[in-house]
């Protein structure tokens, strides 16, 4: 990646200096202490039934400072960046600390909870351009996807946009860490909404935001594969909305559901993912996201599903929305099996939780900004591929219902009860698809559903999706989350349709 | 950041306004923090520190001539931090940009030129006088010894202005603490909480407030020990506390009072529009009806935020959205007002709610339980989202301190359920009556920054909810 920033980097992300600053500014009575500079530039473009209807590009530039004093980790967070700044934000961070390490939930040390580790990530993005260089052809382009997506008269609305986010962070600390990330982020949004006096059904690419990779603006001229390319993705999202218009609901029936790769991200991330985080079963959450049915005893013992469900973490995949080579607090991160065979192994938890459980976590201790302290949060988690293509899957489905693209999500506080619905679905009937179902729900409670997955579709079936709208966290975080996964058929699932 | 103040905002932004205003114009928006959180797990500390931040927003527009309708614009957010060269420095690499961006792209038909208005300043007389962020852990942990609380301090200022190249000017300031917490019981059953501390503060009537709350929901955590109770699916007769309904208004922000949402036919309050095209809409019509008891106002005279929008448009003080029942009137934005011919009326850009007040009915809160007779008390409901938003039905969960009820008298805890209903019934044929008194409940959220302001409701009473699962 070029340094052609909309606004100028913060000096301390690139500066050889850096690392010598964060002693010169660790207060006295601190055993340690870290510096995270980040730096983001988010442009974004947006068309509205095939007009030019938003530009605009955001940056925000801080340091989060973390000491740790008596045992307790104390911070803050700042946008004043003199060497000034940083060292009145070092001493209110100490003070802080102090006072507050007596009521200290656990006592931490540095050599376990802070690795120094040294390194360098850049996403895989190829053109570094920003958006708004190419803002003029950007636009032509975003408008010329209106006649595709607007593929009949009962098309009342369409949108086209695009998100290219770029985040450039530097890690250094008192122990000597020194990681700098560079982080190239792509959303396309893609949308049609089809109305029939009060009929009214939306079609996107993939789900709100889902078709999230790490890119840079080569994702904007094609996609990953050529049906992935806007103009193609905007083709099938404006026929399949005037197809929803027509068609029934989907019946309410038990059933075999057969899940494609982009509602399994939400479906991975709602009920693997969550109460797999071990901040969660350790109680950080219960005020806020919530706690997890999981216990710290369930690891190594709980049969989460059926023997087909293999799920990893993994933020080493090469465009995945949250790949990382270093999570917040310095710690490398691996890929890792969390469910193997559909037995429980590990749980999602940094350091911190890891050494309050005695449990083997994953390198998770992530921050939305430099604004926010580092919390566990997902990565990529990812459901390994079986076996067949999604013709084979299909073909062994004698009665079901095929559901894509989330449109709604709902789980209770301890990740067992959702309720999930969905853009699109097909009948299958006999092996085969059928007619088109529209506003297609299911509801299930987590194990006895990840226990009925009765097949899981092999590498030809994969996709990779993502999301920037993971919430979590007091003070609340919203942070990039991926979920790769093939099409997975489940037996005996409540499906069901809207309120006509 | 205690550095931006009204004066530095004005003499920051002074050298960025003087643009030939026939045919260009800025806008600026800031918000800005400086903020304490706490967080709590078992009565101790979690993670605690201080978070300074400022945003200003820019939106730059230019235009051939003074009577041009051809706009073409954009939108800019930098960091500011409190160092006039710094912070001056920021604006301006933005602004280039932006203006770059605007001459280089196309006119967008959708936009509106700024216009003139009243400019407005909110203070606080009186220092909040809130403790530091040393001190607050000092106060809060020793009344909750024992228990397990669990939850969120945020404390600190905010700032909201808005000044524009035509020269009108808001700044709203406040400084406020809030506490949003649960007391969790061995069962893991909850008693949630969220609240204002009272400012100006002080540490003895603070105290006395905090020690009678925690006495009360001692007395709810004792229910909670018993055995849960295992609902079946079906309709159950029910009262939502003022949380609950809270989440319930929460989702009329969701692409519900927005005229651009019922235009747009994805809005379920499109049923509550007068114009019948024919008889089938009637009847559908007839189907989807609110309560004449159910009124949803946005009322900002009693609410702590202010009434300008990100592009400095002032919001009427009330606006009366649903009244018995009936459609009043709609969140406008200038984009939507545009596109439908129509006059904006001061909304946010997400035509969301601001300042949310459901107005009250007769069921004094004394009297909840005998009301309610035999059902379940709902405090707080969970994750809610539409599952099939034309319709206006939404599912959720009931969360924390929900129980069961036989004949007015509090049994058990129940185990949670998941529920789908529709908005037509929960405040519509199924709405039995409303709490006489109003809760006022904080918004404690902090996705990017603190929230302001507050929601103000009643608790419901309902004839059936749907419980699903």
């Amino acid at each position: 990646m070029n340094n052609d920033h909309l606004i100028s980097l913060p000096i301390w992300i690139e500066s050889s200096a850096t690392a010598k600053l964060v002693h010169e500014l660790q207060p006295k009575n601190t055993q340690w202490m870290s510096l995270r500079f980040v730096h983001r530039e988010s442009e974004s473009l947006f068309t509205r039934d095939g007009i030019p209807d938003h530009e605009g590009f955001s940056t925000t530039s801080g340091a989060m400072i973390e000491v740790l004093v008596n045992g307790y980790f104390g911070y803050t967070a700042t946008t004043n960046l003199t060497v000034s700044g940083l060292k009145a934000a070092a001493q209110e961070a100490a003070l802080i600390a102090s006072r507050h390490s007596i009521y200290g939930l656990n006592r931490f040390t540095q050599e376990e909870t802070r690795i120094a580790s040294k390194g360098i990530y850049s996403s895989p993005a190829h053109d570094t351009r920003s958006l708004s260089e190419i803002n003029a052809e950007a636009f032509q382009t975003l408008v010329g996807l209106h006649k595709y997506l607007k593929a009949g008269d009962k098309i009342t609305r369409t949108v086209a946009g695009f998100v290219l986010t770029r985040t450039h962070s530097r890690f250094v600390s008192t122990a000597g860490a020194d990681v700098i990330q560079r982080f190239s982020q792509a959303t396309p949004h893609l949308s049609a909404t089809a109305r029939d006096t009060s009929n009214v059904q939306t079609r996107t690419n993939f789900g709100h935001s889902a078709q999230s990779r790490q890119a840079g603006l080569e994702s904007f001229f094609g996609g990953q594969t050529p049906s992935f390319t806007l103009a193609n993705l905007a083709k099938s999202i404006g026929h399949e909305a005037l197809e929803l218009l027509n068609a029934p609901d989907c019946p309410t029936e038990k059933t075999t559901l057969l899940i494609m790769p982009d509602q399994m991200m939400l479906q991975i991330h709602e009920s693997i993912g969550h109460p797999l985080e071990l901040d969660r079963i350790l109680g950080d959450e219960r005020n806020y996201a919530g706690s997890s049915f999981v216990s710290v005893e369930d690891f190594g013992k709980l049969k989460y599903g059926s023997p087909l469900l293999n799920v990893t973490f993994d933020p080493t995949v090469d465009d995945e929305f949250a790949s990382y080579a270093f999570d917040d607090t310095g710690a490398p991160s691996s890929r890792e099996f969390l469910i193997r065979n559909g037995i429980l192994e590990r749980g999602l938890g940094g350091q911190e939780s890891q050494l309050r459980t005695r449990l083997k976590g994953t390198a998770n201790m992530r921050a939305s900004s430099w604004n926010r302290p580092p919390i566990d949060r997902m990565a990529n988690i990812n459901l390994e591929p079986g076996q067949g293509s999604l013709t084979d899957l299909i073909a062994g489905v004698e009665r079901g219902v095929l559901m894509q693209s989330n449109k709604s999500w709902s789980i209770d506080d301890y990740r067992n009860k959702f309720q999930f619905g969905c853009e699109y679905a097909r009948e299958i009937r006999d092996g085969k698809l059928g007619k088109v179902l529209k506003n297609p729900n299911y509801r299930a409670v987590t194990l006895s559903f990840w226990n009925s997955l009765t097949a899981v579709g092999g590498p030809e079936t994969l996709g990779t999706f993502g999301t920037p709208y993971c919430g979590k966290g007091e003070p609340n975080q919203a942070i990039s989350v991926g979920h790769r996964s093939p099409a997975c058929v489940f037996r005996d699932i409540e499906v069901f349709g809207g309120e006509s | 950041m205690n550095s931006i103040h009204e004066s530095y905002f004005l003499e920051l932004t002074a050298p960025f306004l003087g643009l030939d205003t026939r045919t260009q114009s800025l806008s600026l928006s800031l918000t800005s923090e400086n903020s304490t959180y706490i967080r709590f797990n078992q009565a101790k500390v979690r993670q605690s520190g201080r978070i300074e931040d400022a945003i200003l927003s820019l939106r730059y527009q230019e235009r051939a001539t003074e009577d041009s309708d051809t706009i073409k614009e954009a939108t800019a957010q930098v960091s500011l931090c409190g160092e006039l060269g710094n912070d001056r420095q920021a604006i301006r690499a933005g602004l280039e940009q932006i203006k770059l961006m605007t001459r280089r792209g196309p006119h967008k038909p959708f936009a509106t030129w700024i216009s003139r208005g009243e400019s407005s300043s909110s203070i606080p007389e009186v220092s909040a006088n809130l403790p530091s962020a040393e001190e607050w852990c000092d106060l809060v942990l020793p009344p909750v010894e024992g228990l397990d609380f669990t939850g969120i301090l945020s404390s600190g200022r905010m700032l909201r202005a808005s000044r524009n190249s035509l020269n009108h000017f808001h700044w709203f300031e406040t400084e406020s603490a809030t506490l949003d917490y649960s007391l969790i019981s061995s069962l893991g059953r909850a008693v949630k909480s969220e609240f204002t501390i009272p400012t100006p503060y002080s540490r003895e009537h603070f105290l006395h407030l905090f020690h009678e709350r925690i006495l009360r929901e001692k007395e709810i955590l004792a229910v909670l020990e018993r055995p849960a109770i295992q609902l079946s699916p079906g309709e159950y007769r029910c009262f939502l506390g003022p949380s609950a309904v809270q989440d319930l208004v929460q989702m009329f922000s969701w692409g519900c009072v927005g005229e651009d949402g019922i235009r747009q036919g994805t809005s379920p309050l499109k049923w509550l529009r007068s114009a019948t095209p024919d008889a089938t809409h009637v009847a559908e019509q007839n189907k989807h009806r609110l309560s004449h008891l159910f009124s949803l106002h946005e009322d900002f005279q009693v609410n702590a935020l202010p009434r300008f929008n990100e592009r400095g448009e002032i919001a009427p003080k009330n606006l009366n959205l649903i009244s018995n029942g009936e459609l009043k009137n709609t969140w406008i934005s200038n984009k939507t007002a545009k596109e439908w011919g129509l006059i904006s009326n001061g909304a946010s850009g997400s035509e969301g709610l601001r300042a949310p007040l459901v107005l009250g009915g007769k069921l004094n809160r004394q009297d909840t339980l005998s009301r309610l007779g035999t059902g379940v008390y709902i405090p707080n409901l969970h994750y809610l989202n539409w599952s099939d938003q034309p319709a206006g039905r939404i599912t959720g969960m009931t969360r924390h301190a929900c129980v069961w009820v036989e004949q007015g008298v509090a049994i058990a805890p129940i185990q949670n359920m998941r529920w789908d209903d529709t908005l037509f019934r929960i405040f519509g044929s199924e709405l039995e009556d409303l709490t006489s008194e109003l809760t006022t409940i904080p918004d404690t959220g902090s996705y990017d920054y603190r929230s302001l302001g507050n929601t103000t409701v009643p608790g419901a009473l309902l004839r059936s909810l749907r419980f699903t699962l």
